[in-house]
């Protein structure tokens, strides 16, 4: 197996605030490989961003606090790294794509000044060199008329226009590890899939590995390769993108599908998650997941014993006590909603 | 054809529009004949030239610009537009008040020294001392402002305890003893004192303005492209904050004419006979009774001037607030 480019290692990071420390990740380790596209899925505050915002070194200390774990970027650990390596890092070889482009533009900058930005902090770019391949990747990314549109500010781009202007920013130096935080949430659903397909393209044209962060499992399902599940600050299930849409083997993923209107399987009637996120400030004991959990039935392991991730086939790890046990709550479910998840249940 | 068509089409000629024979589709262009770019290339207009606009449209901070600009103009070529010297005396005038005769417009004082060149050349003296000072203002309240709110923590404790700490010192009796110990007969270096205890409202402005800014999500991107603190400072986050200082620095030049007119009145700054606006109110002010416009044509100009910068900064702040409807 090849090394993986970026490697997170029981990460955890804290913020103090005036009720207690909260643990927004709480523990998270997963590993992006050249040219695959990571997912991650969670509910809100369930650590999906903190853990990048730490990856990329954008926690604010205080009220943020790193308390222990390792970030390996092709074996360098970056949470030793220098500010000044950090700065190096940022924007050069892991680039991020952030969530609302009407906000992560700069209103009185141009389009033009903000992309080569990155050229000019990294490269050492002249400004003419900068400025060539800046409308490169304006017309890379399909804005039309880069040559104009350079000189332009962002309230003249239209709002899928400056998403595509986010992603040929963030690929502006060719990154090893791209990270999108949600990169179509602020879009209209027909833009969404246009800068999706930016995305593909500037990922094959950079061949970086990357993160994508989102609650949409639509375009988890669509782009990513592995998928990592996030609850409560903890991974609780991590497998390839068909394994966990037929074969989950965690509650919490199995809620999450059932929750949500799906093309590709027949619905009947839709499954939430009872209940609402954890507080990260006094998570639940045991496993954090059990208060809303189908198929803890109030056991006394679930209330008592943390699960660790553990193996439940090549690569695929769940953290719950009973996964042996999904085979028949998948069939459940699949009686109650009408759902086929397609393996029919766990092989 | 439908009733309501046909009716529609009487109604239109009837009002003597053009109708397409009936039955007759009006052709729509079909969507792969529609030129794609067309639409497409947007006339840039730059947040400037908005702002530009929108300035020039203001009547009233347009009018006080120009009045301003004629003023500073005049005040500052005071040796050829001035028709006397100011400290040219001419016995057989004395107190004169206003008239055309002989280029008297202000009048003259006790001594028949000609009142609008005086005038004139107290303005000179009171721009210098704002212009000075405001720049002095603009500086470190710019620099203690953008640092205590980018860097938070101690830093923004402790500047913002000395700026406290400026701001509750009584202003005029600081003045006073800075003044008189350093600023005597030197106008600009008690420009120089009044610049250095007025910043503060700027540098809370601009904390403020920094502490918002930090968390927008345009800083974090560039951070995470991996731009530097200064390069965030100067690039990201002072062009941002250009609005609001624009615009406290016209109140703050304005709120210093004054302060620089109140202490010439007390008697600090110039050296008489060289003139100062504070000081001409000053002379007046002993015969208010009996030679009005010795009070009132100094006092005149240093209200006008005042006023004149404070519709500038509402003009200012009115084109630079996007928010704002253009009236």
């Amino acid at each position: 197996m090849t090394e993986p480019l970026l490697s997170i290692r029981d990460l955890v990071t804290e913020f103090d605030t005036p009720d207690g420390v909260v643990s927004a990740v709480n523990g998270v380790s997963y590993d992006v490989f050249p040219g695959e596209t990571v997912g991650v899925v969670g509910e809100s505050g369930s650590g999906k961003s903190v853990t990048v915002m730490t990856v990329l070194g954008l926690i604010s200390q205080p009220p943020g606090r790193i308390a222990g774990g390792e970030i390996l970027l092709e074996g360098r650990d970056l949470l030793r790294s220098s500010a000044k390596e950090m700065r190096k890092v940022r924007g050069d070889e892991i680039a991020m794509i952030f969530q609302d482009p009407m906000t992560s533009l700069n209103p009185v900058l141009t389009i033009g000044d903000q992309l080569s930005e990155a050229l000019l902090v990294h490269n050492g770019m002249s400004d003419s060199e900068a400025r060539k391949r800046v409308i490169e990747l304006l017309e890379l990314v399909g804005v039309p008329n880069a040559e104009q549109r350079y000189d332009q500010y962002p309230h003249e781009y239209s709002g899928g226009m400056r998403q595509r202007a986010m992603i040929a920013m963030a690929i502006a130096n060719q990154p090893k590890v791209l990270i999108a935080d949600e990169p179509t949430t602020a879009l209209d659903v027909t833009i969404q899939a246009q800068v999706l397909e930016v995305l593909e393209s500037a990922k094959r044209e950079t061949d970086a590995g990357t993160i994508l962060i989102t609650h949409d499992l639509g375009l988890i399902a669509e782009m990513a390769d592995r998928v990592v599940v996030m609850y409560g600050g903890k991974v609780v299930e991590m497998g390839t993108v068909e394994e966990i849409f037929h074969a989950p083997r965690h509650p919490y993923t199995l809620g999450l599908l059932s929750s949500l209107p799906r093309l590709d399987v027949d619905l009947e009637r839709l499954e939430p998650i009872v209940g609402s996120p954890p507080s990260l400030i006094n998570l639940p004991p045991g496993c954090a997941f059990h208060p809303r959990c189908s198929l803890a039935r109030g056991r006394e392991r679930c209330r008592r014993e943390v699960p660790d991730l553990v193996g439940v086939g090549d690569g695929h790890v769940s953290a719950c006590h009973y996964t042996d046990e999904m085979a028949e709550e998948i069939r459940r479910v699949e009686r109650e909603t009408g759902a086929a998840f397609g393996a029919g249940g766990v092989a | 054809m439908t009733d309501d068509v046909r009716q529609r089409d009487e109604a239109r000629a009837a009002a003597g529009q053009d109708v397409p024979p009936a039955g007759q589709q009006v052709e729509a262009p079909r969507p792969d004949e529609v030129d794609a770019t067309e639409g497409m290339a947007v006339e840039s207009r730059s947040q400037w030239q908005l702002f530009r606009r929108k300035f020039v449209r203001h009547k009233l901070a347009m009018g006080s610009l120009l009045f301003l600009l004629l003023v500073s103009f005049t005040a500052f070529n005071a040796e050829w537009v001035a028709p006397y010297e100011y400290d040219e005396i001419n016995v057989v005038m004395r107190s004169t008040p206003p008239t055309l005769e002989q280029n008297h417009f202000f009048g003259t004082d006790q001594l028949g020294r000609d009142y609008f060149s005086r005038v004139l050349y107290g303005t000179r003296t009171s721009l210098i001392a704002a212009g000075v000072a405001g720049l002095i203002a603009v500086a470190v309240g710019t620099a203690v402002g953008a640092v205590a709110g980018f860097y938070r923590g101690w830093i923004d404790s402790l500047l913002m305890r000395l700026t406290d700490l400026v701001l509750i010192v009584p202003l005029l009796a600081i003045l006073l003893v800075a003044a008189t110990f350093f600023g005597r007969g030197q106008p600009v270096r008690v420009a120089v004192i009044i610049g250095l205890l007025v910043w503060v409202s700027l540098a809370r402005i601009v904390r403020g303005v920094f502490l918002s800014l930090r968390e927008k999500e345009f800083v974090q991107a560039a951070r995470a492209s991996g731009a530097t603190d200064l390069r965030i400072i100067f690039r990201h986050m002072l062009p941002n904050t250009v609005g609001p200082i624009v615009v406290n620095l016209t109140l703050t030049l304005a709120a210093v004419i004054i302060l620089e007119a109140t202490l010439a009145f007390l008697g600090l700054g110039v050296n008489p006979p060289e003139p100062a606006l504070g000081l001409l109110i000053e002379e007046g002010r002993s015969a208010m009774q009996t030679q009005w416009w010795l009070i009132l044509m100094p006092g005149l100009t240093l209200v006008a001037i005042a006023l004149a910068i404070n519709f500038v900064g509402d003009g200012l702040r009115d084109a630079l607030d996007p928010t704002q409807r253009e009236s």
